[in-house]
């Protein structure tokens, strides 16, 4: 049953993890291997920008296509509980975010390890960009999750990324930098953090983005199999 | 078997059961069924028709106490030769009423009595041909 | 009396503000065919939902072979075969693909069973379900339906969007696959003059509550249309049963239920108009009658 899921997910994302890979892997070895920037121009370019383009890629698709489309009804009818089909979207979904970023940490090494940064100043952000691009899905579906097309999904997507950086900004009115409060409570924090190595506040991050993907992770499951009108 | 030719009309305010009915009879009294022909299982014509088994079921039972078809345990169900178990002046009621509607219509289009006598006769020799020359087969 | 295998008591539920049902009453007894009519946006399909534990009751109970509908949600699921009204299934999917996946989450699916139902139905097992058309979808959604070997199917509204032809092969279906097989069938249409010749009982859904439940030939054979004789004002207002009331040029045309002999009587002596005709209806202009009659008290003749 939960194999079912498993497969029908990867046989709708398996293409979005193709595109990721091969728009951001190709980036990464291009801009490396060209040298026109400094190397950690393009790793940050491609662990904070692209793991943005997953979140909003992935996220824009996984309920919202099926809301769409009308076969979410034959989805939640079936026998089995509507959390569990949320709870392997969102696991598909993390893959497929991630797995492009991981690619592109691995070609960077590969092409850039020891060159101008040693391995580890390459691998972390990296490692925040994946962080990020899930929390990032997270919070975009859990707002999206009775979204009835993806273009809407989309622009919610993007609305929840403006709406962190506006409470940076409305944050920074009241906290002087540099702002822990404004990035700790924003998953932004995350990239920052790990692309400036400012670890003082990494258990406050860490703990407060948990805390708020579990709420929104529930949040999400309960109202996405919640039936009744769906606004349109 | 025979295959019977029934044709429901959903519109009718006529219920289906009887509009069944009617047309088995129909065919009975013109010699497209005769005395002996098999006739679909309940499911093979509930199954032609689209129609509920019950209703099938119920025709019939009907018929069968009528007299008009019987079931043969284990062959199937089959028209007989008794076809006057109705009693006299069932059937004449039967034919009082729809002879009282093509009086309406006749006297309603002004049709004259004559005329629809002779229309009349022209329609009972036309049946009785029919069922004739499907009897003689 | 057995126990229905379909019970439901009291349903109400809204969207929002809105009352859709208000009180819903029902059996459905074993093996029977059951007929749920109602015109468009009366609660049909949000019955079904409910049934079905798509959708949380305001109040009110409902039960399919004994299991509560929201307490056994998933126990119910896996008795109950279940066609949505205009199922969209997984359009990239093969058939063959989407018959094993839906068949992973059953454990009562009869995988030969299956396959004999996908070559009855002529469908073809490696087109993707997109490219089927609409009498293949249905036929589709129905099989995926009766998979399990379900002993109650529930379909809302199954025939929608079907061409005459498709239809009547779909109803055909139902009859043969199912009521040869004792299973329980509710279904729910808003085409009347199709559901009749199919269904053992109708029930006719308006205003949120039953407006009236019968076997589909007694309801025939009970509402009727009576032409009454009279003259002046003409007070109705003590026959009870009266589905519409509309004046016919010298006569006034009254659609009543129960209609019998004593019943005759009763209207008589009630209105003071004499009876002069009586008319059959087609289930059209009883469901008609039901729903939009014009239940007048007065008449001016």
């Amino acid at each position: 049953m939960i194999k079912s899921l498993f497969w029908k997910e990867w046989c709708e994302q398996r293409w979005k993890l193709a595109y990721g890979c091969i728009l951001l892997m190709g980036f990464v070895a291009i801009g490396l291997r060209s040298r026109l920037v400094q190397d950690d121009i393009i790793i940050i370019m491609a662990a904070g920008g692209g793991s943005v383009l997953m979140a909003l890629l992935v996220g824009m698709g996984l309920v919202a296509t099926e809301r769409g489309e009308g076969s979410i009804e034959m989805l939640l009818a079936l026998p089995v509980r509507s959390w569990k089909i949320f709870a392997v979207k969102m696991a598909m979904g993390a893959l497929v975010c991630a797995l492009p970023i991981v690619g592109c940490m691995v070609v960077s090494l590969a092409m850039a390890g020891g060159r101008e940064m040693s391995a580890s100043r390459i691998f972390v952000p990296y490692l925040g960009g994946v962080a990020f691009s899930i929390v990032m899905l997270v919070w975009m579906v859990a707002f999206s999750v009775r979204q009835p097309s993806e273009a809407r999904a989309g622009l919610v997507g993007i609305g929840v990324f403006m709406g962190w950086i506006f409470a940076i900004l409305l944050s920074m009115l009241f906290f002087k930098p540099p702002n822990w409060f404004g990035l700790v409570i924003t998953p932004l924090g995350i990239l920052v953090i790990t692309f400036n190595w400012m670890y003082n506040v990494l258990e406050w991050l860490v703990a407060v983005q948990l805390a708020l993907m579990v709420c929104l992770l529930l949040w999400g499951a309960y109202r996405f199999g919640k039936e009744g009108m769906v606004k349109v | 078997m025979c295959i019977i030719f029934i044709r429901i009309e959903p519109s009718s305010p006529v219920p289906i059961y009887r509009q069944i009915i009617d047309q088995i009879r129909y065919q009975i009294a013109t010699g497209a069924l005769k005395e002996g022909d098999q006739v679909p299982s309940v499911r093979q014509l509930a199954g032609e028709l689209a129609v509920n088994q019950n209703t099938i079921l119920k025709v019939y039972n009907q018929l069968c106490t009528e007299k008009v078809l019987k079931i043969e345990r284990g062959s199937g169900t089959f028209v007989t030769a008794n076809r006057q178990s109705i009693p006299v002046a069932e059937r004449k009621r039967i034919v009082a009423k729809l002879l009282r509607e093509a009086a309406v219509q006749a006297i309603h289009l002004d049709v004259g009595l004559e005329q629809a006598k002779e229309q009349l006769e022209k329609e009972y020799e036309a049946i009785k041909l029919l069922k004739n020359k499907t009897g003689a087969r | 009396m057995s126990e229905p295998v379909i019970k439901i008591e009291g349903l109400r539920f809204s969207y929002g503000s809105k009352e859709v049902l208000r009180g819903v009453d029902l059996e459905v007894s074993a093996g029977s065919i059951f007929g749920f009519l109602g015109p468009n946006g009366s609660g049909k399909t949000t019955t079904i939902k409910v049934l079905l534990g798509l959708l949380k009751p305001g109040a009110g109970v409902c039960r399919i072979a004994g299991l509560d509908s929201q307490k056994d949600v998933m126990t119910v699921r896996r008795s109950v075969g279940y066609m949505a009204e205009d199922q969209q299934m997984f359009g990239w999917m093969r058939v063959e693909q989407i018959v094993r996946w839906v068949g992973s989450f059953y454990p009562g699916w009869d995988e030969k069973f299956v396959q004999e139902l996908l070559d009855f139905l002529g469908l073809p097992r490696k087109s993707r379900v997109k490219s089927l058309s609409k009498g293949q979808n249905s036929r589709l959604a129905l099989l995926l339906a009766l998979g399990h070997r379900p002993k109650v199917v529930i379909l809302d509204d199954p025939t929608l969007g079907l061409d005459p032809i498709a239809r009547k092969d779909f109803l055909r279906y139902v009859i043969g696959l199912l009521q040869s097989n004792q299973v329980t069938v509710f279904f729910s249409s808003h085409l009347l003059y199709e559901i009749e010749p199919v269904a053992d009982y109708v029930a006719i859904l308006k205003d949120g509550v039953i407006a009236k439940v019968d076997k589909t030939d007694q309801l025939r054979q009970s509402v009727k249309k009576i032409l009454l004789r009279g003259a002046g004002d003409i007070e109705l207002g003590g026959v009870g049963g009266i589905l519409d009331v509309a004046r016919m040029g010298e006569r006034i045309a009254l659609t009543i239920e129960d209609y019998n002999e004593a019943r005759r009587g009763e209207v008589e002596k009630k209105s003071g108009c004499a009876v002069v005709d009586e008319v059959d209806l087609n289930l059209d202009e009883i469901f008609e009658a039901y729903i939009i009659g014009n239940r007048g008290q007065r008449v001016k003749v």
